[in-house]
């Protein structure tokens, strides 16, 4: 399957670009995989990567977390640029199929993590704009209040209830909407 | 970086957090605190529509239905000629096309009946064709739906429907009933929850939902009971007494019915005058300031009929729609007694808010809707696509 494009990517995927971390531990990684972060590629397209890119809002530690995700998905983009050039049988579909579903399960797997880890997870996905990062773990978050009462909330996020009686009062006649 | 809070979250990414949440469970997050309903309004607000006027018909032949009526139904609304900006809302499956429903309340799109065969309960959103069905409370709980109410609690984000199987001589609650939509799957169950000792009812003033409190008139008809939807529990409001002396209610001397107005508890005295030359008025009282020491009923405003207009009634339990005041009427015709529902708009100084409000005779702008019913209730409906589960 050595179409055109995929010999390109081959070349491109060959450049490693090294990514340091607030406490200054540096990883090398691909350049496709450091490209599903929209920040860096703008860095390597205005050519400011050499020496390694200064990442000073993001630990070790997410780093590691948003590396391994890139790479994984990385290689789900590559991948899917492949198979849907010109091979479109049903043995293709299939592998795709399953492609999906191990990703499907990367993710599940990739949200396990306490809240303080899933948040700084999303601050690097939005400082660093990896989009799919972000839309993961901003479900992440969304599932785990949609069936909570604002109370539960509260408790669960430390977050003080600064509404007054006659705010909250207002807001639940706004809540439920069938009167004017 | 930022912690296990959401101090560090930058709005934009709040922003996109609250759009992964349903709109039905986003708009009970702005009772968070003021920061999360700041965003939520800035970022994240609720489509809204307006609510329209629903009129629900038992019909005399057995079978029910339901009218709603757009905005440009009503009086200055654009409508040209009768039955315009009116559509019949489809409540197939409930039973209302066979034996009959009668009708126990609406709540955002959501509409709970009670059917006639069997004593039923249920809950459907006409507008994405879903019901849930559940089995009477107790075993022949009667086919009285003014003894069921109908709510939204904000908090837990639960619509529940409310049974006040009170004894109509004794006036005597042992306990209520409460049904919460969703929460039992397929399989409907009421919940009894015990009165306080010595508990009774008048249901005759009413039965109503509001900001996820139901309300009704003790039995001693001095005070107003609330019911909490979300603890289920009862705490009365001894606080302030009722605007008007209920015990004086003969059928002759006044009738009181309690009923929403703009959010919040009302209630609506018509003063029977017999006297044809003086005007018939109906009082319209609201039950304002949220803490118990700053309760106080304020008369919101009083409708006047004069002359031919003394025929028309204030519309129940939806008396007044925006600017609008709804009545009813009826006449006679080859026989056979046919209601008409007619809103009247209070322009400029007539508005509900202030002082009194005249009604006119009925017109071609004011009549809604001519039906051969022996009656008319109204609500107030938003067609969403809210799940009944």
């Amino acid at each position: 399957m050595a179409s055109a494009g995929s010999g390109d990517e081959k070349a491109a995927a060959a450049a490693m670009i090294t990514l340091i971390s607030s406490d200054n531990e540096k990883f090398e990684v691909t350049e496709a995989t450091a490209t599903l972060s929209q920040t860096i590629r703008h860095m390597i397209e205005d050519g400011c990567t050499d020496g390694g890119v200064p990442l000073p809002n993001v630990t070790s530690k997410i780093l590691a977390r948003v590396i391994e995700y890139c790479k994984k998905h990385a290689t789900a983009a590559a991948g899917e640029e492949g198979s849907s050039s010109s091979f479109s049988d049903a043995a293709f579909l299939e592998v795709d199929r399953a492609f999906l579903e191990e990703l499907e399960e990367f993710d599940d797997a990739f949200l396990e993590v306490d809240r303080a880890t899933l948040f700084d997870l999303i601050l690097a996905a939005n400082y660093l704009d990896i989009k799919g990062l972000l839309n993961l773990t901003c479900q992440k978050v969304a599932d785990s209040v949609k069936g909570k009462t604002p109370e539960q909330i509260r408790e669960m996020y430390n977050i003080v209830n600064d509404l007054t009686p006659e705010e909250e009062a207002e807001i639940r006649r706004e809540t439920q909407w069938a009167f004017e | 970086m930022g912690g296990d809070g959401w101090d560090g979250i930058p709005a934009d990414v709040f922003s996109e957090i609250l759009l992964c949440i349903p709109p039905c469970a986003r708009r009970r997050l702005r009772l968070v605190c003021r920061h999360w309903r700041g965003v939520i309004d800035e970022r994240a607000p609720e489509p809204r529509s307006r609510p329209k006027v629903l009129a629900f018909f038992g019909e005399r032949r057995g079978g029910s239905r339901a009218v709603v009526f757009d905005d440009d139904a009503l009086p200055g609304g654009g409508k040209k000629k009768n039955g315009c900006g009116a559509r019949e809302l489809g409540l197939e499956g409930s039973g209302a096309d066979a034996a009959g429903v009668r009708m126990i309340g609406t709540c955002n799109g959501l509409i709970c009946v009670l059917r006639e065969s069997g004593g039923n309960v249920a809950v459907l959103n006409a507008a994405v064709r879903e019901m849930v069905d559940a089995l009477p409370p107790h075993t022949w709980p009667g086919l009285d739906a003014s003894t069921y109410t109908f709510g939204y609690h904000a908090e837990t984000g639960r619509y529940k429907v409310v049974h006040v199987p009170c004894d109509l001589r004794s006036a005597e609650l042992a306990a209520v009933y409460v049904f919460t939509l969703g929460a039992g799957g397929a399989v409907a169950l009421w919940k009894e929850v015990a009165a306080p000792a010595g508990s009774g009812c008048l249901l005759r003033f009413g039965l109503v939902t509001i900001g996820g409190v139901a309300y009704w008139v003790t039995k001693d008809g001095a005070r107003i009971m609330a019911f909490d939807l979300g603890d289920e529990t009862f705490a009365p409001l001894e606080w302030p007494p009722m605007p008007v002396l209920l015990w004086m209610d003969d059928g002759h001397t006044h009738t009181c019915h309690l009923t929403e107005v703009r959010g919040r508890l009302g209630l609506v005295v018509r003063r029977a005058n017999h006297e044809p030359k003086r005007p018939k008025t109906t009082e319209v009282w609201v039950l304002e300031g949220e803490s118990a020491e700053e309760r106080a009923w304020v008369k919101s405003f009083t409708v006047e009929a004069q002359g031919e207009a003394r025929r028309q009634e204030i519309a129940l339990p939806h008396v007044a729609h925006g600017n609008h005041v709804l009545t009813t009427s009826q006449q006679r015709r080859d026989g056979v007694l046919w209601l008409t529902l007619n809103a009247h708009r209070l322009r400029g100084e007539r508005k509900l808010r202030c002082g009194v409000a005249r009604v006119g005779a009925t017109s071609a702008e004011t009549r809604l809707g001519e039906y051969d019913s022996p009656s008319i209730r109204t609500f107030a409906y938003v067609e969403t696509r809210e799940p009944v589960w």
